[in-house]
């Protein structure tokens, strides 16, 4: 009760205070601002907003870098021949550029039996295996490699998490990363409500786009692999 | 000592454009404090946002665009230009030699001067929250688009002039003659029904899609209209004419 009549009569008491001091100070503050004082003021906030303005456009760095369209479309296009290689089971298109961790381990005997765990919205990556030469008997090479994502002429891939990989007890388990929140502000110099109605015939490839990311499982020719869900693809 | 007879209309608008110029200046601090009170209350909540959720990311961006700044400029101008056709206002008029006609003329070129430096306060409030929320949020900005572009600074302009036309145009029509007056208040009740009845009848789809120069042509052509109409109401109402 007591809570509802002071939510209810603080605001009126705060009103009657401010109505009371802008009454007293009313005569003085008509005095004070002058038409020539209130352009000065009007100068001073434009000159400001200018110099914020100069701020952002000169000494402002931005982490982040909105690709133009034909470079979205040139990386849209480089990345459809990667779905290709995959149909043909050729490891070709997984190359260094694309390499975003790698985790080794070791084991002992001939096979590795793999447990892959899926969690809410399931793996948003393929699990591929092949057989190296280079690498050593009893040792596992795992790399995962993440592909540009494109949201809204960003490049996201940065901000993918990665997948949990660990070795227990002589088996390989892979969980789906947890989610990553990330939040940005973006400046646009424009009107949004003019712009949403135009962009909506845009072709919605150029605002948003990703092709999925591989972990590539790297084992000795003689390795047997347990795949123990069926998820995993022999590659070349 | 000068007479009405000896100026003409020119003149008199001239001197009058200078006079209300500084007088009504103060408007133009209520526009700041305006859009400084509503920076301060949409600090961190931006004109919009849009989420993503793409491989386990969950993205979202607050996004910063002039449309808060340009709604509030054109509530302003809508406003202020009916202030301008108040008694309380057109009391100013008799300090220099004036009749409803002249004193319309000059109020249309009060409104557009300052629908031209609405623009300029509506950026500077633009900057400086963005330059705020670098501060004091610190959180990392993606820069789309930092410059106004021309095209987009002469939609500003006439979007905000033709709300003052058509602000100066109802507050003129108000002080009309008595058809005037009536034709006015059936128009803003056919409005109203219209508008409750089946609001999907006004789409201005059409007018979005065109480029920004197109759409301020069209604002400006309004405007123009408005402005005419207002100026011919005014010379309609005169009390006496020589």
């Amino acid at each position: 009760m007591t809570a509802i009549t002071a939510l209810l009569f603080i605001p009126f008491i705060l009103i009657l205070v401010i109505f009371i001091i802008l009454r007293k100070l009313s005569k003085n503050t008509k005095k004070f601002w002058t038409p020539k004082r209130i352009i000065i003021v009007i100068a001073g906030y434009i000159t400001l907003g200018f110099l914020a303005f100069l701020y952002f456009a000169f000494f402002y760095e931005s982490k982040l870098t909105v690709l133009a369209n034909s470079e979205i479309k040139q990386l849209e296009s480089e990345l459809k021949s990667l779905q290709r290689y995959d149909q043909e089971y050729n490891s070709s298109y997984l190359t260094k550029d694309y390499i975003k961790n790698t985790w080794e381990f070791k084991f002992e005997g001939d096979s590795l039996p793999v447990s892959i765990q899926e969690r809410g919205n399931g793996l948003n990556f393929d699990i591929r295996l092949r057989y190296n030469d280079d690498i050593e008997k009893g040792k596992a090479v795992i790399s995962y490699y993440q592909f540009p994502v494109i949201i809204d002429g960003l490049n996201m891939a940065d901000q993918i998490p990665l997948p949990i990989v660990y070795m227990t007890q002589e088996q390989l388990f892979i969980e789906p990363p947890l989610e990553n929140k990330v939040s940005y502000n973006r400046i646009k110099a424009s009107l949004g409500i003019v712009d949403f109605n135009r962009e909506v015939d845009l072709e919605p490839s150029i605002s948003l786009f990703h092709y999925s990311s591989v972990l590539l499982i790297d084992v000795a020719r003689n390795t047997e692999l347990e795949d123990l869900q069926g998820r995993v693809t022999y590659i070349r | 000592m000068h007479s009405l007879t000896n100026l003409s209309l020119k003149t008199i608008v001239k001197k009058q454009v200078k006079w209300k110029i500084k007088l009504y200046i103060s408007s133009l601090s209520s526009l700041i404090i305006l859009q400084s009170i509503f920076g301060f209350l949409f600090f961190s909540s931006g004109s919009g946002s849009s989420g993503y959720g793409q491989q386990n990311l969950d993205l979202n961006f607050t996004i910063y665009s002039l449309d808060m700044h340009l709604f509030l400029s054109v509530f302003w101008a809508f406003i202020s230009a009916i202030i301008f056709t108040t008694r309380a206002y057109r009391m100013d008029d008799l300090s220099v030699i004036s009749s409803r006609t002249s004193s319309t003329i000059a109020n249309t070129v009060i409104i557009m001067i300052y629908s031209l430096i609405a623009v300029f306060i509506m950026a500077s409030t633009f900057y400086l929250q963005l330059l705020a929320i670098s501060f004091l949020k610190n959180e990392p900005f993606i820069i789309d688009n930092l410059i106004f572009s021309p095209t987009l600074f002469m939609m500003c302009f006439s979007i905000i002039c033709l709300f003052g036309a058509i602000g100066l145009l109802f507050g003129n029509c108000f002080k009309g003659p008595v058809f005037i007056k009536s034709l006015t208040s059936f128009f803003v009740m056919f409005a109203v029904f219209i508008l409750i009845i089946s609001p999907d009848s006004i789409n201005l789809k059409g007018l979005i899609m065109l480029p920004n120069f197109m759409m301020s042509v069209c604002y400006l052509s309004v405007a123009a209209i408005s402005f005419s109409l207002a100026i011919w109401i005014a010379n309609k109402s005169e009390v006496s004419r020589t």
